[in-house]
């Protein structure tokens, strides 16, 4: 009987072995759902919802996120794994698997009377260990163009079809290049991911410049313009009743005409200011202006611009004000006086692009941009949010590579050298301790296990293939996907992220620690009493 | 105008659609003018194949499960392209199926597709519309959905589940963290932002949010958003709270009324105008006995049937500004003259039907009146006998013949009742407000066209309502149903709005914020909630007379 039946007669609870072994199969029913989808060979999974809504996707943080976990102790994985994927964008389905391993193992010393409070100090001791071999392990690069290729390969390759892969791994890579400031960390949100639902996937390209997803509201503003100077400003055009109730201001219709047409000469002579600037550097010679506002434009002051054959733009994107000044040059203005041409920022091109009844306006050939768009392109919803979801992760990891100054060998190298330290470890280890780096060394290897058993390879046969290769050789190895032989990550130019595997060790061995130390699982709130 | 939705109160919306919709239709193939200025509400768009669509500029929000048979992307832009796992770009053996079982449709979806795919209304002309039972049949809002939606309206949260045990979506911060989410908010904004792209002369938006749980701190997070990107423009919010609650512990109403305190807290800074809609009469810890309509017998736990009312409330108060004819008004003006003097809070009110008997005259109804006029839709709150300040009330379904009888007799009659003076409806009945009521400064604003309640509406009416909606003598016929209604609803600002705080903020103060760890665990701090109750003390000290200049 457990104590809390004296409190509350109704509660549920689990003790022990049998609490263990709750979170234990949970672990291990999430593990298999997610472990076919490890590696560039694992399965697509194909969702589809009650009233026919679908969903393609390989990526482990995707599923967790459609799936409906009951379980709180699945739960509780699946929040650390999307926890993962929110700091690094990757490694979501690592994590799960290592978890569920890192149970799984423990469960054997443990149903032969190990306490497990032992084996996670054995946990504790072989996560230090790991983060020394992976400090050890490391390759200091200097970002080359070369080495973010490989890294970016690796990471969307594991997500979409290879082909698309090489599409959108040049694409990632001259993007977070094109963004990218020397001394500055690198802002993302700087690489605007716009969507069109048109062609195919991988006629998905990247724009030096910029995509708005509106166009101009006129039918005679011109839809192709050159050498463009860009106006990006926060000023409202648009005419509106004075917040102040004006009935206390009018007593008559006329009084009332006045009034309003009062206000909307105020918003005519900020139109005006533009205007005359246009008037000033543009006529007379080849050049045009296009005016972009965070604020409204109304029917009638859109007119005056369509008459100027200024293209004006509305209601852009708040963060567009920033991209658009970094794309083009220029700042952003949120007053339109004392406009000058220092203020104003330049393209050589800019056009519309109508689909059906969505418009997209393209600001290109800008002379240095540093805000670019990924045009992502599909023909249906499905293939769009793939893509998307793909091309997110991947800048994540060009980022994180930048970012971290260096990479670590994939393709499982860095899980069977750390494995082979441990166990090495294991025998300088005092006491029972070292049945938990046992454990550990053992759990890791679960990632090429599940990489070689996706591809279609025995997972013993490989193990000890590839653990003999690194003996021999005294350097990483990592798995072939196509032969099922070792190779070397490094010259097959596969690499993972220094901080998705740090992350995955630490995260991994304190979930895994903290669900074994569970020995009462109870449901006692006020909200599981029934009826 | 945008209207965005959280939850039960998308079952709201749909209603006034549903309403709209038919009319809308009608304009469009037979090219009458109609007195509703649908443009407000409704967009005009073209598909990827050419097709010129008609959809509501609505966004929506519901949690994963709840739109049942709906298709989030709406099947306007889409057509059903059927993918098998082979069409994929991954080698065939390793693609997985996962399929959810198809959700069943119930009958009047599977005429409403009939009738799509034929492209022809099916029905001879002049016959009666089909009346359809769906009150068992209905679980969630899609089930009755009418109106098409444009591929942006509906957003979906994935991370809460449906009356999920485990993980209820239920606490107001749970809502407001969500709204932080960087992916939720960009994907969120982006949609309200190409509305409002779109709109010429935007007046401003109407809010609808569920008071009561998780989607409370979402909605004012996103009124929060709007006030500081849009403005200028007016935000009319209706926090709504359900009509009833199934086996509920003490706990989940406290948690309950917390979430209200805290979203009123929020709108009372945000918003232009709230006005708390319930069809129970206190609302706060438990929705309490439901109002009563004379000439209504609903189910106050059919959410169905709750929804209904309130969405009548809805369509036909805020035809005020969505009128073509008439004196030309805005949102704006509603709002500001209704929250002067920091009272932000109003109390909805709706009579439905608007009960004049066959073949009567206005005027003869109103001066046979007993009781109110209407029955008070917020909650803890009474308009009954209550001082009325400012109201806009919103009269529809009486046409001008039916003002008063045709004049006979001498003109002594008319010297001695003004109300043979007026020559409209507005006049009339704004006329009746001065009589009845002590210094109301009211609006008044009156339509033709009534409010239209074939299915999916629930057929909730008394048997002694006619086809018509009036009131008459005799049953109606087991077999037909009643077509359309007169309405009257109306928003007050009214000595009872203070009431009501006053009563939320006494449940609320009750409550140990220590002992709720969910809202301390998503965030919320003790001061904060200190914060919240003096706001909401002070809200009410703004209802008190004795400031009054």
């Amino acid at each position: 009987m457990s104590a809390i039946t004296l409190l509350n007669p109704k509660a549920e609870f689990a003790r022990a072995a049998q609490a263990l072994a709750i979170n234990i199969s949970a672990a291990k029913g999430i593990q298999d759902v997610m472990r076919t989808n490890l590696g560039p060979k694992g399965t697509m999974k194909m969702l589809v919802s009650g009233s026919g809504d679908i969903k393609i996707t390989k990526d482990g943080n995707v599923l967790l996120h459609e799936m409906q976990i009951q379980h709180p102790t699945a739960s509780l994985i699946a929040r650390a794994s999307t926890a993962q994927d929110d700091m690094t964008g990757d490694g979501t389905t690592s994590t799960v698997l290592v978890i569920g391993e890192l149970l799984k193992q423990a469960d054997l010393y443990i149903s032969e009377g190990l306490h497990p409070r032992t084996i996670t100090e054995g946990f504790e001791t072989a996560r230090l260990r790991t983060l020394e071999v992976l400090e050890q392990i490391k390759i200091k690069v200097e970002p080359t163009r070369a080495d973010l290729l490989n890294v970016a390969r690796t990471s969307l390759c594991t997500k979409i079809h290879q082909q698309l892969g090489d599409v959108l791994t040049d694409i990632c890579v001259d993007a977070v290049l094109a963004v990218r400031q020397s001394e500055m960390p690198i802002d993302l949100h700087m690489v605007e991911i716009m969507e069109m639902q048109h062609k195919t996937s991988t006629e998905t390209n990247l724009v030096r410049g910029l995509v708005l997803d509106h166009g101009s509201r006129h039918p005679d503003m011109p839809k192709r313009v050159n050498n463009a100077y860009i106006l990006t400003c926060n000023v409202s055009m648009e005419y509106e009743k004075s917040e102040v109730t004006s009935g206390f201001f009018y007593k008559s219709a006329e009084e009332r005409e006045k009034l309003v047409s009062a206000e909307r000469e105020f918003i005519e002579k900020r139109v005006q200011k533009v205007i005359d600037l246009k008037k000033k550097l543009c006529d007379k010679t080849n050049k045009s202006f296009v005016v972009i506002n965070q604020k409204g434009i109304d029917a009638m002051s859109l007119d005056m611009f369509a008459k100027e054959g200024i293209i004006a733009l509305r209601r852009a994107k708040r963060r567009n004000m920033e991209r658009l000044a970094l794309a083009c040059g220029g700042s952003a203005m949120n007053s339109v006086d004392d406009l000058t041409e220092e203020h104003l920022g330049f393209a050589g091109l800019v056009y519309e692009h109508v689909l059906g009844e969505n418009k997209f306006t393209f600001v290109e050939e800008c002379k240095f941009p540093q805000s670019v768009t990924i045009l992502i392109k599909g023909p249906n919803k499905h293939t769009l949010t793939q893509v998307k979801d793909a091309v997110r992760d991947g800048l994540r990891a060009i980022k994180n590579a930048i970012d971290d100054g260096c990479l670590i060998p994939g393709a499982g190298a860095f899980e069977i050298a750390a494995s082979q330290e441990l166990f090495r470890y294991k025998n300088e280890v005092k006491g029972k301790t070292r049945l938990g780096v046992q454990a550990y060394a053992e759990a890791l290897l679960i990632i090429p296990k599940t990489l070689a058993v996706n591809s279609g390879f025995d997972a013993q046969d490989t193990i000890v293939k590839l653990q003999e290769e690194a003996q021999l050789l005294g350097e990483p190895v990592g798995l072939d996907v196509n032969s099922g032989e070792a190779l070397r990550p490094s010259d097959a130019g596969i690499f993972d992220n220094y901080i998705v595997k740090k992350q995955i060790i630490n995260s991994c061995s304190v979930i895994a620690s903290n669900l074994l130390l569970v020995d009462e699982i109870m449901r006692a709130g006020m909200s599981s009493l029934k009826g | 105008m945008i209207i965005s939705a959280f939850s039960f109160c998308s079952y709201v919306p749909n209603f006034s659609y549903c309403n709209l919709k038919n009319e809308a239709g009608f304009v469009y193939n037979a090219d009458t003018p109609s007195e509703i200025n649908h443009d407000i509400l409704f967009r005009e768009g073209v598909t990827s194949e050419g097709y010129v669509t008609f959809t509501p500029r609505l966004l929506l929000v519901d949690l994963k499960g709840n739109i049942s048979h709906l298709r989030q992307e709406g099947v306007l832009y889409n057509h059903n392209q059927a993918i098998t796992p082979s069409d994929i770009q991954w080698p065939a053996e390793k693609v997985e199926l996962i399929c959810t079982p198809k959700e069943e449709k119930n009958v009047f979806l599977n005429d409403l597709e009939k009738e799509e795919n034929a492209m022809i209304n099916t029905e001879a002309l002049g016959s009666l519309p089909k009346v359809y039972n769906l009150d068992n049949v209905v679980n969630v809002w899609a089930d009755y959905l009418q109106t098409r939606y444009h591929p942006r309206t509906v957003s979906l949260i994935n991370q809460y589940e449906n009356n999920s045990g485990t993980n209820p979506f239920d606490v107001f911060n749970y809502g407001a963290n969500l709204w932080k989410m960087e992916q939720f908010q960009d994907d969120f904004i982006d949609r309200i932002r190409l509305y409002v792209e779109e709109c010429e002369n935007m007046q401003g938006f109407h809010i609808l949010v569920d008071g009561s749980d998780g989607f409370a701190g979402l909605g004012t997070s996103a009124v929060e958003y709007l006030e500081d990107e849009y403005s200028t423009k007016s935000r009319l919010v209706f926090p709504a709270i359900p009509s009833s609650f199934i086996n509920t512990t003490p706990r989940q109403d406290s948690v309950r009324v917390l979430n209200l305190a805290l979203s009123f807290h929020s709108l009372a800074d945000h918003s232009s105008l709230f006005v708390p809609l319930c069809t129970g009469s206190s609302g706060w810890r438990q929705p309490g006995a439901p109002r009563q309509f004379p000439h209504l017998l609903y189910n106050e736990s059919f959410a169905y049937h709750s929804s209904a009312i309130l969405a009548t409330a809805l369509d036909t108060m805020t035809l005020r500004y969505r009128l073509k004819t008439g004196i030309y008004s805005q949102l704006s003006e509603m709002t500001d003259t209704l929250s002067r003097l920091g009272r932000r809070a109003a109390v909805a009110s709706l009579g439905l039907p608007f009960a004049m008997g066959y073949d009567t005259y206005l005027q003869d109804t109103l001066e046979k009146w007993e009781g109110p006029l209407w029955q008070t839709l917020s909650p803890s709150s009474n308009l009954e006998n209550d001082r009325v300040w400012i109201q806009s009330v919103v009269l529809r379904g009486v046409p001008e013949l039916r003002l008063r009888r045709a004049q006979r007799g001498g003109r002594m009659q008319q010297d001695t009742n003004p109300a043979y003076m007026c020559s409209t409806v507005q006049e009339m009945l704004s006329l009746f407000f001065s009589c009845c009521s002590y210094a109301t400064a009211s609006h008044v604003t009156s339509a033709n066209v009534p409010c239209n309640v074939t299915s999916p509406f629930p057929q909730f009416f008394s048997e002694f309502v006619g086809l018509d909606g009036s009131v008459r003598i005799e049953r109606r016929p087991q077999n037909i149903g009643v077509y359309s209604v007169p309405a009257i609803a109306g928003i007050h600002s009214c000595r009872s709005a203070g009431e009501m705080l006053e009563a939320l903020h006494s449940d609320v103060r009750k409550l140990k914020l220590k002992r709720f760890h969910n809202f301390c665990n998503s965030g919320l701090e003790e001061d904060e909630y200190r914060e919240c109750l003096d706001h909401l003390a002070n809200l009410r000290e703004c209802y008190h007379e004795e400031f009054d200049i």
